[in-house]
């Protein structure tokens, strides 16, 4: 450092304190050099009140101009006098500011000096400058996001805010991990293990979805928002998910959230009689080759069973019932219908077989899927699919909630050319490799767009993403709204499908041990925009968003719900006396209605069907 | 929503059945139906009959349910509840709920450190430009970096709105 540049220092002390300590802040806690540039730009409101004022008081341009310099010379004169509160106070609304400015510039210097591994005094320095660095920015993140109201979920202009960032390579810096809603409104893809913060990551994604499904039908822009979660994983912990993803998506405006099939049911049979050939064949798990033949029968006697003259099944019962031989003959035999009843009578040894499979696979799939109920009933619907126990029967029952969601899509209520009145659905399968070998998602995948549908497919790892890697690259490369990769021991192919970016890399001469000359070369070379490294070390909470070419590392916020347990509410008053006491009932205070509610079907579930007069005459 | 369950007669528990509501609607359904011969109880008669609608099924109790664990209802959660049309006395009591539901201590903590730079400002040099600068620069500090203390303002969701007339 040259004598002159010493003594601009030195008479610039206060700019040059500032700087130091902004500098050493912004080390110490990870930051970007443009925040301390924003932080100079928030001193605007204070440097137009120091003017202003001294406009006012002088009544002169010329003193109001020279502001600084007097300001500067009465700092030097008390500071020289002993009174350094008032010397720092009369020269603060000008250091501060400049002393932002120039340590926001040093630290990007410092930034740009390790990236190309130009500075440091050994060979490591840059790498070990990138770790603390890297530590400093986590620290921060977390920080940032255990302030109560840093994170919203929302922002005002109606952005999806995930977390706060701790990096961003090839993104804008932000503070917060911002995604415009139509990010949401796209296919999504979420890669990370057990225990890294999935379903945080997942739960904070379907709430963002919901409320902003809202705000866009309050607004008259799409139909009403639905939320459809398959969690293909089951067991105690999906219903423990389930009751927090319902509280939580309440919170976000649903007004009921369905759990499939422990609440609520779905009813297969409101397929149309194509679909439902279709889904009822491929829920039964056939072969190829000469399993084909069989195939072929079993597709005849549904589709017989399901196109008869009477209408289609309405239940399993009634659909068991059609799978005989007697019944199939009789309902074409009409008259008319010739072709089909001679296909009836040569499949009839068939029928009993094919009947015993749909037999057998009804049981297993358990009563879910035999109604009544359709996804109209509810806002979100979570559905609990047995994969880890069951895997044959999550499949089918996978592929069965998949057709009956798509044909609900392409009959719900609104033209389909309206976007305004069309529903916006979110289809979201966590834990997908469980049900991948028989749910073809990609065909979703591609037509989901004139649906109006948005599909989110989450896995632990990329190879349990997908069978093949065929279909592994095609549901990684079709994820247009990005993807969420949280700590996952083989991250490289998606991170090869988030592509490059050009840095420069220098080299300087080493002279002796730990020595380095100034003189060196440079080159520039291609490295992934996200560090496989990095990846693999992320912690809880902790996830890359890659999109465009560019990641953005985040501290996930937590979504938090109310109270699970309700155990609180206290009992009624003489609640425990209402079993012995009939004629007692507890009268409920509200106000007395317009008209009474029509409970006629209440009535008979509770006491029977009405007796008419003429019976009870004939009774007594 | 808890009414839902008091018009049966029902505590608010996950462990209902449906045989246990069925029965309580009987009894409530029988003891207070119009057609009694003292005419019984209409008002009460229709909400045990609403109560039932939701009740009856098992999805409908964790509906319900969940509905009342929601902190979204003023009086639960200790949110206000605003009658006042004064947008002033309406944006202080919100403002002072989401204080009480942040972090009041460091918000304390940052308004100290704010009027300790006004006063020593003002002590160092008296009331002159430099002194008026600071004041303003901290404020503005404060009310740019004291949001995050703050709890974030809870929207009103369709429901919530509706329970709010209600009440």
């Amino acid at each position: 450092m040259t004598v002159a540049a010493g003594m601009t220092l030195l008479a610039a002390l206060p700019v040059t304190l500032v700087a130091v300590v902004s500098f050493a802040i912004a080390w110490r806690r990870g930051w970007q050099p443009g925040r301390l540039y924003r932080g100079a730009a928030w001193c605007l409101p204070m440097i137009a009140v120091w003017l202003a004022a001294i406009a006012i008081t002088s009544r002169s341009l010329m003193l109001t101009a020279e502001s600084p310099y007097l300001a500067w010379l009465g700092m030097w004169r008390h500071g020289v006098a002993g009174a350094y509160l008032a010397a720092a106070v009369l020269i603060a609304p000008a250091a501060i500011p400049a002393g932002l400015l120039a340590g926001g510039f040093a630290w990007s210097l410092r930034i740009s000096s390790m990236a190309t591994r130009a500075g440091g005094r050994s060979p490591g320095s840059a790498i070990a400058f990138d770790q603390r660095q890297w530590r400093h920015q986590v620290r921060s993140a977390t920080a940032r996001i255990a302030a109560p109201g840093s994170v919203p979920l929302l922002t005002a202009h109606g952005d999806f805010v995930a977390g706060a960032v701790i990096r961003a390579v090839g993104h804008p810096a932000r503070l917060l991990t911002r995604l415009p809603a139509e990010r949401l409104r796209s296919h999504q893809l979420v890669l990370g293990g057990t225990g890294t913060g999935k379903t945080t990551l997942l739960l904070r994604l379907w709430a963002a979805f919901m409320a902003i499904g809202l705000r866009r039908h309050a607004a008259g822009i799409a139909g009403p928002p639905l939320v459809v979660v398959l969690d293909c994983k089951g067991g105690a912990d999906a219903r423990r998910i389930a009751d927090r993803s319902r509280r939580i998506l309440r919170e976000s405006g649903a007004r009921n959230v369905a759990v499939w099939p422990d609440e609520a049911r779905l009813s297969l049979w409101a397929l149309p009689p194509k679909q439902l050939i279709s889904t009822l064949v491929d829920l039964i798990e056939h072969g190829t080759g000469g399993a084909a033949y069989y195939t072929d029968v079993m597709e005849a006697v549904v589709a017989l069973a399901i196109n008869a003259p009477c209408g289609p099944p309405t239940s399993t019962a009634d659909f068991l019932t059609r799978l005989d031989p007697g019944w199939l003959c009789l309902a074409y035999s009409a008259g008319g219908l010739d072709d089909q009843l001679a296909l009836a009578r040569s499949a009839g040894r068939q029928v009993p077989d094919v009947a015993l499979r749909f037999r057998t696979l009804f049981r297993r799939l358990g009563p879910g899927l035999d109604g009544p109920g359709s996804f109209a009933d509810a806002d979100a619907w979570y559905c609990i699919l047995e994969g880890t126990a069951e895997v044959t029967v999550a499949e089918a029952q996978a592929r069965a909630l998949v057709d009956l969601l798509a044909s609900y899509i392409g009959s719900a209520p609104g033209s389909p050319h309206d976007p305004a009145s069309r529903r916006q659905v979110l289809l979201a399968v966590d834990e997908f490799s469980a049900v991948s070998r028989r749910l073809p998602i990609w065909q979703l995948f591609e037509r989901a767009r004139s649906l109006g549908l948005a599909v989110q497919v989450s896995a632990q790892s990329w190879h349990g993403l997908a069978r093949t890697d065929d279909e592994r690259y095609r549901l990684a490369a079709t994820a247009e709204g990005g993807i969420w990769l949280l700590r996952t021991p083989h991250p490289e192919p998606v991170i090869a499908l988030a592509g490059q970016r050009a840095v420069v890399d220098s080299t300087r001469q080493l002279t002796g041990w730990l020595r380095w000359r100034r003189a060196g070369t440079s080159r520039v070379h291609d490295t992934h925009v996200a560090d496989p490294a990095l990846i693999r070390g992320l912690d809880v909470g902790q996830s890359a968003y890659i999109y465009r070419g560019g990641a953005t590392f985040t501290q996930v916020k937590r979504l938090v719900a109310g109270p699970p347990a309700l155990t609180q509410v206290p009992h009624p008053a003489g609640y425990e006396a209402l079993s012995d006491q009939p004629d007692e009932p507890t009268r409920a205070d509200v106000g007395r209605p317009a008209a009474l509610p029509d409970v006629s079907a209440f009535l008979t579930e509770a006491f029977g069907p009405p007796v008419s007069p003429a019976t009870r005459r004939g009774g007594r | 929503m808890n009414s839902q369950f008091q018009a049966l007669g029902l505590p608010a528990s996950p462990e209902l059945t449906d045989d246990q509501v069925r029965a309580a609607w009987r009894r409530v359904a029988a003891a207070t139906h119009p057609d009694r011969g003292d005419g019984g109880d209409p008002a009460a008669f229709a909400a045990a009959a609403a109560a039932y609608t939701l009740l009856r099924t098992p999805a409908g109790r964790r509906e319900a349910l969940a509905e009342l664990s929601q902190p979204t209802d003023g009086i639960a959660s200790g949110h206000p509840v605003l009658g006042s049309k004064n947008q002033l006395v309406r944006y202080a009591v919100s403002m002072a709920w989401r204080i009480r539901g942040g972090r009041p201590l460091r918000l304390a903590a940052r308004f100290v450190g704010v009027t300790a730079v006004g006063v020593l400002a003002v002590a160092a040099v008296g009331l002159q430009p430099a002194s008026y600068a600071l004041i303003v620069g901290a404020l503005t500090w404060l009310a740019v970096t004291g949001r995050i203390d703050l709890a974030p303002s809870r929207p009103v969701s369709r429901r919530g709105s509706q329970r709010r007339r209600r009440l």
